[in-house]
């Protein structure tokens, strides 16, 4: 038995440019180019979102307002179907920090109905999903508490420094104000994020840094997402997912080709085209990463369905 | 600028298990639970069609006065009764782009603007007392067949038809 609550996902830290905009929509896009039916909400103020996968300024592209009424309003929101093939989403952008007023607003009155504004607007597909990850704003913490009131799982991605070690300890205090309506709210990983695989010194301390605010060596994702700031870049200059770059890395005109090609008078094909080539070892720990994302949702699931068919059998 | 993608990526990730049935935890369960303060379809509904068994908390708008929508002190959606309905994902965008105009033509480029706000649940609404006017035109034991007997094109046409 699987059951939908367990495959809703809040990519969360309090600190901003932690990876979680970018771990969203490339985990998010991946699943969805494996033929999963994948939502992606954007609850983030910023919309970068839009960026990561190429909508903005399109006409899907409503700076969030959609969603921000939906949040202070309690009516429902329709995802924007198609933004690829299988991959839906809620989009975000500056009408967020409206909704986030008008959360502010309702939680003076109604402290719960404010937290579960989320998960009211999006009951009506949610189950319709293979998997709903969630980009949590770095602030604003009515809205990291509306999307941690609609999660089943936290995934929390942190730099190695120190900073982002503190954004992790604030997670915690958030996820302990949504546990008394949201009581499965569960920690599905730590992954480390733009991470100089050169530094193997700095990696090393963060990880024991970390599993010692945890307590626990598992909760960290053996993936850790390196730093590639070329590829980083062009990704978002051309709204492409890490591995979509790599693709038309790989697709296009060698520089003996494009030279061939000067020389012979043509254009020089492809010269303002792709060229990140990092984007090949960016899109492997994207990958990595999604694998072990879905062992553990698949291992806990299971986990989850025995305990459950154990205790219904007594 | 945005180059396609293309058709059949190297990476995909696959092997994550598809989902089937309703839910029975997680979030649908918390939404189940935080809703136990709010009226479901069958506890809401009026108290004429359920009898004595009713506690409906739906509250009469007639009985604070004015119009459905401006009752002083009593928000609409406690003036209605939930009633979820799965629709095409066709009509789903044709409403919010319908909603959107009317709104747009209300506010007539302003903030606010006249009336009251349009929603997608209002277009409903008035569609189905559209169609409770007179029901004795719906003739059929199909979605095609009930749509012919209203003057509508069978759902194929209709949804070819679509912008």
């Amino acid at each position: 038995m699987s059951y939908a609550g367990s495959r809703v996902v809040a990519v969360v830290n309090g600190k901003g440019g932690v990876g979680k905009t970018t771990i969203t929509a490339n985990v998010g896009g991946m699943l969805a180019a494996g033929g999963a039916r994948v939502l992606l909400i954007d609850l983030d103020p910023q919309g970068n979102l839009a960026e990561e996968l190429g909508y903005a300024g399109t006409d899907a592209d409503d700076d969030g307002l959609a969603l921000a009424q939906a949040l202070a309003f309690s009516t429902t929101v329709t995802p924007r179907l198609g933004i690829r093939d299988h991959l839906d989403v809620l989009v975000g952008g500056s009408q967020l920090d409206m909704a986030a007023a008008g959360l502010t607003m309702r939680a003076h009155k109604d402290p719960a109905a404010a937290k579960t504004a989320l998960a009211d607007a999006i009951a009506g597909y949610v189950e319709d999903y293979d998997l709903v990850l969630i980009d949590c704003p770095p602030g604003q913490e009515t809205l990291q508490q509306a999307a941690l009131a609609a999660a089943r799982w936290a995934l929390i991605p942190v730099k190695t420094d120190a900073s982002s070690r503190k954004g992790l300890r604030d997670v915690a205090r958030r996820l302990e104000a949504v546990v008394d309506i949201n009581p499965d709210l569960d920690l599905l990983g730590v992954v480390l994020f733009g991470v100089n695989r050169a530094a193997r010194r700095v990696s090393d301390t963060a990880r024991a840094a970390i599993t010692a605010d945890l307590g626990s060596p598992e909760v960290l994702f053996a993936t850790a997402i390196r730093h590639a700031e070329a590829a980083a870049q062009e990704t978002r200059d051309r709204g492409l997912l890490a591995y979509e770059l790599e693709e038309a890395v790989l697709a296009a005109p060698k520089w003996y080709e494009r030279l061939r090609g000067a020389t012979a008078g043509q254009p020089a094909a492809g010269g303002e085209g792709p060229r990140s080539r990092s984007a090949t070892g960016l899109a492997e720990d994207f990958q990595a990463l999604g694998e072990e994302i879905i062992a553990r949702l698949s291992h806990r699931e299971a986990a989850a369905t025995a305990v459950a068919t154990t205790g219904g059998t007594r | 600028m945005s180059t396609d993608p293309a058709p059949s990526p190297r990476r995909a990730l696959a092997g994550l298990p598809p989902r089937n049935g309703r839910p029975t935890a997680g979030v649908a369960r918390l939404i189940r639970s935080n809703r136990a303060d709010e009226p479901d379809a069958t506890e809401a509904a009026p108290a004429e069609l359920l009898g004595s068994r009713s506690t409906s908390p739906v509250v009469d708008p007639q009985a604070h006065g004015g119009t459905e929508s401006q009752s002083p002190g009593v928000p609409k959606y406690l003036q209605l009764v939930r009633r979820e309905a799965r629709m095409h994902s066709g009509q789903v965008s044709e409403l919010a782009n319908l909603t959107r105009a009317l709104n747009e033509a209300r506010r007539g480029g302003g903030r606010s603007g006249v009336g009251e706000r349009i929603t997608d649940n209002t277009l409903v609404r008035v569609a189905v007392d559209l169609l409770l006017q007179d029901p004795q035109r719906l003739r059929g034991t199909t979605e095609d067949e009930l749509r012919a007997s209203v003057g509508l094109p069978p759902l194929e046409q209709a949804t070819q038809d679509q912008p």
